[in-house]
């Protein structure tokens, strides 16, 4: 056995990590040979200096923010399920309803009932609009966005940009676009395309995109672009050319800015020009439904907490420590979930 | 875990309650932020949760814990690395928050709490100065004392391999802290 080895299983020893044959076998090499355990000594110093290393106990809150994530309720119908003979009707007012949305509306409601499976035909839309097919998958429309559904568990964009939000049990909903098709594994995911390519970008948990070139999972947070039916190298920042259900944010003020939260549970809040450097601002929220805001001695917030109910709309107003030209754009992000949206004047 | 897959959000609270100790203890040993070892806990648990019809009762729960909690720690690395506008959580406000040695002995004098405290931050900026191979398995071995089987298990590396990055790792710590080895004595 070289020293190296040795001090290995001596450390390992120290630890407590070795197997009950190799800690008597060490134990017997350290009993008749006082250079090794003199060595020992040295390395169990060391261990007991780490007794002095920070730790942390968990704050009772944290179980009860777990747990709350857990219960969410399910999104259901705000309406009873029509009748067949009143889908072309129902489909006709909702197109009609999305045409007159205004377009600044942050989260359009949901409605059901727009599209048939196995529909011929397509269903288009003018305006951002989120419907629930069969099944109950909601999905966000963006402006142009025109699609299918094949299967009820197969969804065909044609044109635009679409975000799901997919109940659990349904993994396995698909998005077939420009030859690829999009398999969620877990709850949320955004699918887009134009003349560039389709762009994937994983909201909750992780999708499977598969092609005949190969496949590639995007992680939740994470966003893939595919041209000409290969993964481009560029990477795409995610949730950058979502419309952000359930976000938005406006600027005020060369230095005040408004974000707008729908029922999302971020902790924390960053703003930053849209060509990179440091942020601007941050802020931490504290989790569950109580949302205490700790922003930098040189800010004011307006809202110094709020108390946040499923399906409840906050708005508050930040400060920023400097003043935003008027050129630019600045950018939020949300960092539970790295949603990014532009707030523009 | 029987329990929690028949959906028995009661028994996953009995199981936070055995192992959300350690848990938050190897996520704030591998980023000194409390913001984010919280996070991450809670992460974790909503992922064994969300997971929970996948468990096969095979091999130690904790191990099963460790490996959601490693696959979505190296994850969240992973992405950070990859976000432009990432953001640094905690900072110093995190650490305030630390459980202080001194603090968990308040009858030493202020001194040995002065002290005990220099120790504490050299400990950090000897672990923060690991790479981060080195610095999972120590942290697994000497913190959360698993036995090396279970973290060549955990990361699916062989057990030869954890002995010798967590004995490196003992060497570099050891170097580092070098000023501060018979403080303690």
């Amino acid at each position: 056995m070289t020293r190296g080895d040795m001090h290995e299983d001596l450390v390992g020893f120290a630890l407590g990590a070795l197997d009950e044959e190799e800690t008597a076998r060490i134990a017997a090499v350290v009993d008749g040979d006082p250079a090794r355990a003199a060595e020992l000594e040295r390395v169990r110093e060391h261990r007991d200096l780490h007794d002095a290393a920070p730790a942390l106990a968990p704050a009772p809150a944290l179980w009860r923010g777990i747990r709350e994530r857990i219960e969410e309720p399910v999104p259901t119908t705000a309406r009873p399920v029509l009748r067949r003979f009143w889908m072309p009707a129902a489909a006709a007012a909702l197109v009609a309803a999305a045409f007159l949305w205004p377009r600044q509306e942050p989260r359009p409601q949901v409605t059901h009932g727009q599209i048939a499976v196995n529909s011929a035909g397509t269903y288009s839309c003018a305006t951002v609009s989120r419907m629930r097919l069969p099944g109950g998958v909601v999905v966000t429309l963006d402006t142009d966005t025109v699609l299918a559904l094949p299967a009820p568990e197969r969804l065909a964009l044609r044109a635009g940009r679409v975000f799901l939000e997919v109940p659990p049990g349904r993994a396995g909903f698909a998005v077939e676009c420009g030859g690829l098709t999009v398999t969620t594994l877990g709850t949320a995911f955004g699918v887009g395309v134009d003349a560039r390519g389709v762009t994937v970008g994983g909201e909750r948990r992780a999708v499977r995109c598969v092609q005949r070139a190969g496949e590639a999972e995007v992680e939740a947070g994470g966003a893939l672009a595919f041209r000409d039916g290969a993964l481009a190298d560029a990477e795409v920042q995610a949730g950058a050319w979502f419309r952000t259900p359930g976000m938005s944010a406006s600027v005020l003020a060369p230095d005040r800015v408004r974000i707008v939260l729908n029922n999302e549970m971020p902790d924390a809040i960053t703003l930053a020009p849209p060509t990179g450097g440091e942020p601007l601002f941050f802020a931490t929220i504290g989790s569950g439904h109580t949302y205490p805001l700790t922003p930098p001695a040189d800010s004011v917030l307006r809202t110094g907490s709020v108390v946040l109910d499923p399906g409840a709309e906050i708005t508050f107003e930040l400060r920023l420590p400097q003043a935003v030209p008027d050129t630019e754009p600045l950018f939020v992000t949300c960092r539970a979930n790295g949603k990014r949206v532009e707030a523009r004047r | 875990m029987a329990r929690i897959q028949a959906g028995d959000v009661g028994a996953l609270e009995a199981l936070y309650a055995r192992y959300a100790q350690p848990l938050i203890n190897f996520f704030f040993q591998m980023c000194y932020d409390r913001t984010a070892a919280e996070d991450y806990l809670q992460e974790t648990f909503l992922r064994v949760w969300r997971a929970r019809d996948t468990y096969r009762p095979i091999g130690k729960v904790s191990t099963w814990l460790f490996q959601i909690a490693k696959n979505y720690w190296f994850n969240e690395r992973e992405k950070m690395k990859r976000r432009p506008f990432h953001a640094v959580a905690g900072g110093d406000e995190g650490r305030s928050q630390w459980t202080h040695v001194a603090d968990r002995n308040p009858g030493a004098s202020p001194e040995a709490g002065l002290r005990a405290r220099e120790t504490e931050a050299a400990i950090r900026e000897a672990l923060e100065g690991l790479s981060e191979k080195l610095r999972v398995v120590f942290v697994m071995a000497r913190y959360q004392k698993l036995p090396y089987a279970e973290i060549a298990e955990i990361l699916g590396i062989p057990v030869g391999t954890v002995k010798s990055r967590v004995s490196l790792a003992e060497k570099t710590l050891r170097a580092r802290l070098e000023d501060h080895l018979g403080e303690q004595a």
